[in-house]
């Protein structure tokens, strides 16, 4: 039963550059209107797609959380969104920062960036910068929309309009290649929101997916969930020698074996590929806690009162 | 200032014509053709009128039966003549002006008048054709903002030939929960309030109302009383050909510039108009637009216009 | 199964529900036509287009 959860989970940490070009497809899936300068408009954009992807994409299939969050509180009608809020959670306890790891487009273009030979920075001593991306969920998603409003009650979507660079690399940019109008409204906001786009596009050359530790609203309302996510990272304490390459390799500055679960985890699997005695998997389910540390050897078992350690 | 209206008059029949002739299919672009550019070809056509105007103004006699034209240049260009008939009938009508020899010349005049006419239709052809392959993806420029039937948000009815009622129109294309659209909407007013003194105007197109949903209509109308905008907000149906052209619209807000023809004058302006920058290219694409129509229709005043 | 894991079984089931509860509540009252609505026509400055 174990092995097969680690053949498993070792055949997603494998095949995740896979997945995650799969799921940059599936979720910017109507690739014609790139051409065509136009955006899906069918009800398939009522439902979000689970990770960081602007609507204003011509193949985007679905809504960002974030944008539609921003659009829903925004509105002179609600001051909060339920229903945007059910989904997120909803996927939070689902998936949890598995979307982060696997599903969103925005974290996949970071990866690929790093991938670039360059010598590369670690974040290790830049661990409060982890604490903005959870002012920016609070900040410009959540309290601004609903206290800037204009004289009929509007607000504006601050993180998508000032800061969000997904949107400049799939919107703006592949709108004004085909769309001379919108080239020539370019204008001092989409210069400010190309800096930051080109910024975070350096510093994921040099940093494993800065984005994404210090700036994401979508990841910190996801890490959130990550304690209660069904979806865990499982040490099996029989197997470990506690050799400390899985913290070594963590590339988000998690130790796995003494914090499977910390918000940090994007679920990539990195450790699992490289434990060498397969004692780190991916496991599924409700529950999951010191019971699935307990030893199953009986005698050790009852040596060690029930628990492996 | 009798040059001016003559080149309007012309310009105007010749584009016409020369709209029409590819619209009935007869476009073979040559590889001759385009190896002109568009400056080029313009600057033919600048040098054909010259010509024409040499024939015209160097004579005295034509000085004299130009003057009669005055009412019937309506008449003729309701039929839709091209400029050689038009001279044609003019002389027709005022032959016993002049003397037998006189009209001898100004036959042949007329002779050379149409075949400038010709190869100014050609020209024309080509600048238009010129004009072609940049506009392929763009926002929806048609030449003509396209006809419609519809109703205002009052429920009065409205067409397309409100355009010729005005000098210039504004159409401003807007939805309502889109946050600078509706910032910009006091701004739409001041600018139509500015517009009637020059008898132009502006009107908004909600695209949440196109199909007439009461409940989006009575949104749209509490979102333009609150920002004070009283000019007239236009809907038709999302099937007809003004819906497709807006359904093809992306990003909001859009405005359009449309003159007394119908005709849509330069790119769309996309982003709101109270944006840095936008107020100068708006006034820019309005004084064009004014422009030609101060051309036609001021002929009888003799003002010197742009 | 010790207190821990049942404790943590329920609090997922328990935010399942919530989560559940609050896409049928606010679908109920408009937000998901908002969110199509707002999704299908672009806001040129609210993308940071301007």
């Amino acid at each position: 039963m174990d092995s097969k959860k680690n053949i498993i989970s070792v055949f997603l940490a494998r095949f995740r550059g896979w997945i995650q070009a799969a799921a940059f497809s599936l979720t910017n899936i109507h690739l014609p209107n790139f051409f065509k300068g136009q955006i899906y408009r069918g009800t398939g954009k009522t439902v979000c797609v689970p990770g960081l992807n602007c609507y204003s994409c011509p193949g985007a299939a679905g809504a960002c959380p974030i944008g539609a969050f921003q659009a829903a509180v925004g509105s002179s009608k609600f001051r909060f969104s339920y229903y945007i809020t059910g989904i997120l959670i909803l996927l939070g306890v689902l998936l949890g920062r598995f979307i982060c790891g696997f599903l969103c487009p925005f974290g996949w273009f970071q990866e690929l960036l790093h991938k670039i030979p360059t010598p590369k920075l670690s974040t290790k001593r830049l661990k409060p910068l982890r604490y903005l991306k959870y002012a920016v969920l609070l900040v410009m998603v959540v309290l601004l929309p609903v206290l800037i409003t204009n004289d009929l009650g509007m607000g504006n979507p601050f993180f998508c309009k000032y800061l969000c660079p997904q949107g400049v690399l799939e919107g703006a940019i592949p709108l004004s290649l085909v769309n001379s109008s919108i080239r020539a409204s370019l204008g001092s906001l989409f210069h400010w929101k190309l800096a930051v786009l080109i910024a975070v596009a350096v510093l994921s050359v040099l940093f494993y997916r800065p984005f994404c530790k210090w700036l994401c609203p979508l990841g910190a309302f996801y890490a959130l969930f990550n304690k209660v996510s069904l979806l865990q990272m499982q040490v099996d304490k029989n197997r470990c020698v506690s050799c400390g390459k899985c913290a070594r390799i963590c590339k988000m500055d998690v130790d796995v074996t003494k914090t499977p679960n910390h918000t940090e985890c994007i679920r990539c699997g990195m450790c699992v590929k490289a434990c060498p005695v397969k004692a780190v998997s991916f496991r599924y389910g409700f529950g999951a806690g010191p019971a699935d540390t307990e030893d199953k050897n009986p005698i050790t078992n009852e040596m060690n009162g029930g628990l492996s350690q | 200032m009798k040059r001016k209206s003559i080149t309007a008059i012309l310009l105007v029949l010749v584009m016409a014509l020369a709209l029409t002739a590819c619209q009935t299919g007869h476009k073979t672009p040559s590889v001759k053709q385009q190896s002109m550019t568009r400056e080029e070809v313009e600057a033919q056509i600048e040098k054909k009128l010259d010509e024409l105007y040499g024939i015209l103004e160097q004579s005295e006699q034509w000085g004299r039966l130009l003057e009669q034209e005055d009412d019937m240049v309506n008449e003729v260009y309701d039929d839709g003549s091209i400029y050689g008939s038009f001279l044609d009938a003019l002389l027709e009508k005022h032959k016993d002006l002049f003397s037998q020899e006189e009209l001898k010349t100004m036959e042949s005049d007329l002779e050379t008048i149409r075949k400038i006419e010709a190869e100014l239709l050609v020209l024309e052809e080509q600048r238009q054709q010129l004009l072609g392959p940049e506009d392929e993806v763009d926002n929806p420029t048609a030449e003509f903002f396209p006809s419609f039937e519809g109703k205002d948000l009052d429920g009065n009815d409205v067409t397309s030939e409100l355009f010729k009622n005005n000098k210039v129109t504004i159409v401003n294309f807007w939805f309502s929960t889109c946050s600078p659209c509706i910032e910009e909407l006091d701004k739409l007013n001041d600018l139509n309030e500015q517009l009637k003194e020059k008898g132009g105007a502006v009107i908004g197109i909600n695209i949440d109302t196109l199909d007439g949903d009461e409940t989006q209509i009575a949104e749209a109308k509490r979102i333009l009383e609150q920002k004070g905008a009283v000019y007239q907000n236009i809907r038709f149906d999302s099937s007809s050909e003004a819906g497709k052209f807006a359904g093809e619209i992306i990003g909001f807000p859009t405005t359009y510039v449309v003159d007394g023809e119908g005709r849509i004058v330069g790119e769309p302006l996309m982003g709101a108009i109270n944006y840095p920058g936008m107020m100068e290219v708006l006034q820019d694409h309005i004084d064009q637009a004014l422009g030609v129509n101060e051309m036609f229709y001021d002929e009888n005043t003799g003002t010197d216009n742009k | 199964m010790n207190m821990a894991v049942k404790q943590k079984a329920a609090a997922q089931l328990v935010l399942l529900l919530v989560g559940a509860v609050f896409v049928v509540y606010g679908a109920m009252r408009g937000e998901a036509g908002v969110v199509l609505a707002k999704a299908v026509k672009i806001c040129l400055e609210c993308v940071g287009i301007g």
